[in-house]
């Protein structure tokens, strides 16, 4: 790490703190306490499992021998309205978490690949929306006034604005060629970047004015090496906690938008999606219901847990 | 048809199935039938429905066995007491109408001692003022076969403007003569449409709120009518009975529930609670997810009556656009479609429908049952594959439209997405908002290359299922050609066949008319769509023959 502070010191030092002989960086004690910290283990450990699922999607999905687009008609009992045949979502040796009703598709392959729009979407979208927020929020603190100012407001519009009725509208708009992924990070990135932005700038302010700032700008450092050297890194940690946070309404918003036929189109698998053609069948293949929304809800517990203990762990205030 | 197109329900033209989405339709007897139970006389009937508003005779669409009908009586009407075909009888007229001029004259003299529900005598100048009404531009979105087949109609803007239509003649009091642009043989059936219900024209000051003090001459008053609430109907006095087709008009007074959510109105008919005993839909069929829950329960189960066929669900591909322009590519896609696992999207074979391989659906006069293809019902991949070699396609990429309100829209689109994925067709969905939807598929631009429909004919015979869709006057200007299919040969067919008074021979015609189209390949034809009514245990005399897909509303009643 350069420089001296790397997060704001606390306030005070909190009474029975321990007096350590050899100070350990705020990274490291970071790290210790997220490593004692079981929630955030456990919460780590699901995420992982997570991404390795929604990497790892083409191999898991041939482990069971199945695809996520080829129809098992047979399974299905025509008779009676082309649910699954059998109990529990017609789950069995071949496909493990049964089909869907009305296709016959393998509910495993659906929910795997489905971990892979989530995950890209939740994640590209944040990023999208830290390097937004970040370098609008940092500038506005650094350079102050007229453009403060402006870069304020426009946050408050963007914040006031109906965000998820623009980009069902959006969804509409934009023609079908341009692939669907790619316009759900960008705009659900770009609506939350003024969230970002705020935090930011409130931590840079107060770090605008400290003593390695004024002593880079004395030896005659740029606002670039100001910003991008100095103040950035010492931005990492409500950046990360911040992101942490947010990753779950964005996979959240992104189901909700699949949920409402403007996500993902098919026949990719998405979570959203998935649920909201298993609404109609609650009362009659619940197990139809369970798998992609068991999926959504573990996903989204598991980044609020993480976040929650990154927050602990990285913001002085709630130091243990 | 001429040069004027006609002009069709467009409700009953429903995307991907939607049947349920049609205009109410009346009674049918036979084959599907449950509640068997002798209707009586007496009692309150509760109608649930989807549909937000009930329809001004003039732009309704609805069929000859409709609610509608319970208000207005027409000059004929359809008796479908035999269950299978419906046969056409007088109503409001002596007899279904004699043809003179080689059909194209239509005569009709009216039975005595009609009256209106306000007292007034029933008279031919009020049959008349009807039809003309449904030319006035605010009232033409009702079946307008009878504006294209009446001379003169191309030019009749409606009778508000003080103007009368010289091909609708009236003799004296009680007879109509009508003077047609071409013969026609199914005439009889026309004058069982809505639009032929009779009018007084001293209570028809404006075209848009007739529809809220109507005078009626079928069995029942409309006395209290909210839009998107409720209607409630009361026995009209002045109705003879004597003079009434036979069943008709047996409870004392029937509420209809408009604008309910379909699951709602299933979920109520299966818990069969209160009045909802005397309550039954003819517009919401039980969907796929319930049907499991219908089906665990015996008397839920012994209340649900499905149609034996319906409407025919078939796949537009746009015939002048490339490459579907090449008849192999075309057959290609004929070839690959998996019309079983549409059948199962649309909730199988017992509720969804059975696979269809003809234009015409079974029930209609000139069905035959025949396969072009000769493929497995999950299609011939080899088969299409070596099509789409031979006509030199390869990476083809198609979008198919759809429209996102329409019932199991989802797992229908995937189906022939998944079907042609097979093949190497990569389809990719595009849903839209239902107007914009129904303007693309009837602007004749064609902007489009696939999509997903759904026809029921407007009366029981072939013409109504191949006409409309088929022949070249009836592409573009909101007309149902949307394969914007166009070949002479055929047109010169439909136009001969249209003229057939004798039944036999017509439906011979029709039959090799739906051959001859399918050797262009113009369309897949999917299933033919049934549709799962359910009624409450205290009604009774609801069944569903061939031949419409609904319910006889006006031979339904109370169980007591």
């Amino acid at each position: 790490m350069p420089e001296s502070a790397t997060v704001p010191e606390p306030a005070k030092v909190p009474p029975g703190a321990e007096e350590a002989p050899a100070p350990l960086s705020p990274w490291r004690r970071a790290l210790r306490q997220l490593v004692h910290d079981r929630a955030a283990l456990v919460s780590t450990a699901l995420i992982a499992l997570l991404v390795i699922m929604a990497v790892a999607a083409p191999l898991l999905v041939k482990l069971e021998g199945q695809d996520p687009y080829t129809y098992h008609i047979g399974l299905l009992n025509q008779a009676n309205g082309s649910g699954p045949k059998g109990i529990l979502g017609g789950m069995s040796g071949a496909h493990w978490f049964g089909v869907e009703p009305l296709t016959g598709r393998d509910m495993f392959a659906l929910v795997v690949y489905g971990a892979q729009t989530s995950l890209l979407v939740g994640l590209a979208s944040t990023a999208v929306s830290i390097i937004i927020g970040a370098v609008v929020g940092t500038a506005a603190a650094f350079f102050g006034g007229w453009l403060d100012a402006v870069i304020g407001r426009t946050a408050d519009v963007f914040l006031a604005f109906p965000g998820m009725i623009f980009m069902i509208a959006l969804g509409i708009v934009v023609p079908q060629a341009f692939p669907r992924w790619l316009l759900l990070v960008i705009v659900i990135g770009f609506f939350g970047w003024p969230g970002f932005a705020r935090i930011i700038r409130g931590q840079a302010l107060s770090l605008v004015r400290r003593e390695f700032v004024d002593a880079a700008r004395t030896l005659g450092a740029g606002p670039g090496h100001i910003i991008f050297r100095e103040l950035m890194p010492n931005l990492m940690a409500p950046i990360i906690v911040f992101s942490a946070i947010s990753i779950p309404q964005r996979i959240g918003t992104e189901a909700a938008l699949s949920f409402l036929g403007v996500g993902v189109p098919a026949p990719t698998p998405d979570w959203g999606r998935t649920i909201s053609d298993a609404t109609d069948w609650v009362q009659t293949d619940l197990m139809y219901l369970l798998f992609p929304g068991g999926a959504l809800f573990l996903a989204v517990l598991a980044f609020t847990v993480l976040g929650d203990s990154l927050r602990d762990a990285l913001d002085p205030r709630t130091r243990r | 048809m001429t040069s004027e197109p006609i002009q069709l329900n467009r409700r009953r033209f429903v995307a991907l199935g939607a049947a349920a989405l049609a205009a109410p339709a009346l009674a049918a007897c036979g084959s599907g039938g449950s509640g068997s139970a002798k209707a009586q006389k007496g009692g309150t009937l509760y109608i649930l429905l989807n549909s937000p508003e009930l329809d001004d005779p003039a732009t309704s669409q609805s069929l000859g066995i409709s609610i509608i009908h319970l208000l207005h009586r027409s000059l004929t009407t359809w008796d479908t007491s035999g269950g299978g075909q419906p046969k056409v009888i007088p109503d409001l007229a002596t007899d279904t109408g004699t043809p003179s001029d080689g059909g194209k004259t239509w005569t009709y003299k009216l039975k005595p001692g009609l009256k209106f529900s306000n007292g007034q005598v029933i008279k031919a100048a009020d049959v008349k003022y009807a039809l003309e009404r449904s030319f006035d531009p605010a009232l033409s979105q009702g079946l307008g076969y009878h504006k294209t087949l009446l001379a003169g109609g191309d030019k009749y803007k409606g009778p508000y403007q003080g103007k009368q239509l010289d091909s609708i003649e009236v003799q004296g009091d009680d007879t109509l003569v009508f003077h047609l642009n071409r013969p026609y043989g199914d005439w009889p059936w026309i004058a069982s449409m809505p639009a032929f219900a009779p009018v007084p024209k001293a209570s028809d000051p404006n075209p848009h709120t007739y529809v809220n003090h109507q005078v009626t001459s079928g069995p029942y008053v409309l006395t209290q009518y909210q839009k998107n609430k409720q209607g409630v109907l009361i026995r009209n006095k002045h109705w003879d009975k004597k003079t009434a087709a036979p069943g008709t008009g047996k409870a004392d007074k029937i509420v209809i529930s408009l604008n309910l959510n379909p699951d709602v109105i299933n979920q109520r008919l299966i818990s069969d609670s209160g009045n909802d005993q005397y309550a039954y839909t003819n517009g919401a069929s039980v969907s796929a997810a319930l049907l499991p829950k219908v089906n665990g329960n015996p008397t839920a189960k012994s209340r649900m009556v499905v149609s034996p066929s319906g409407a025919l669900a078939y796949l537009v591909m746009n015939n002048r656009k490339k490459p579907l322009d090449q008849l192999k590519v075309r057959q290609a896609i004929n070839y690959a479609i998996d019309k079983q696992a549409y059948q199962v999207a649309s909730g199988g074979s017992v509720i969804g429908g059975n696979i269809a391989t003809t234009l015409i659906e079974p029930g209609l006069n000139g069905y035959q049952k025949y396969d072009p293809w000769n493929a497995p019902v999950n299609g011939d991949v080899a088969k299409a594959k070596a099509l789409l070699k031979s006509a030199g396609v390869s990476g083809l990429k198609l979008t198919l439209i759809a429209d996102s309100s329409g019932s199991g829209v989802e797992a229908k689109t995937q189906a022939i997405q998944e079907s042609l994925r097979r093949v190497g067709i990569t389809v990719t969905i595009k849903m839209m908002d239902e107007n914009s939807y129904y303007d693309t598929i009837t602007n004749g631009k064609g902007d489009y290359d696939l999509h997903i429909s759904s026809w029921l004919a407007d009366f029981p015979s072939a013409l109504g299922a191949i006409q409309p869709l088929f022949a070249s006057d009836q592409i573009g200007n909101g007309n149902f050609n949307t394969a914007l299919y166009s070949n002479p040969a055929v047109d010169k067919l439909i136009n001969a066949a249209m003229g057939e008074t004798d039944a036999a021979k017509a439906a011979a015609a029709w039959t090799a008319i739906d051959k001859r189209i399918q050797q262009d390949a113009p369309v897949v034809p999917l299933i033919y769509s049934k549709n799962a009514y359910m009624h409450g245990s205290k009604v009774a005399g609801f069944t569903i023959g061939q031949f419409p897909p609904y319910p006889n509303t006006l031979t339904v009643g109370t169980a007591g």
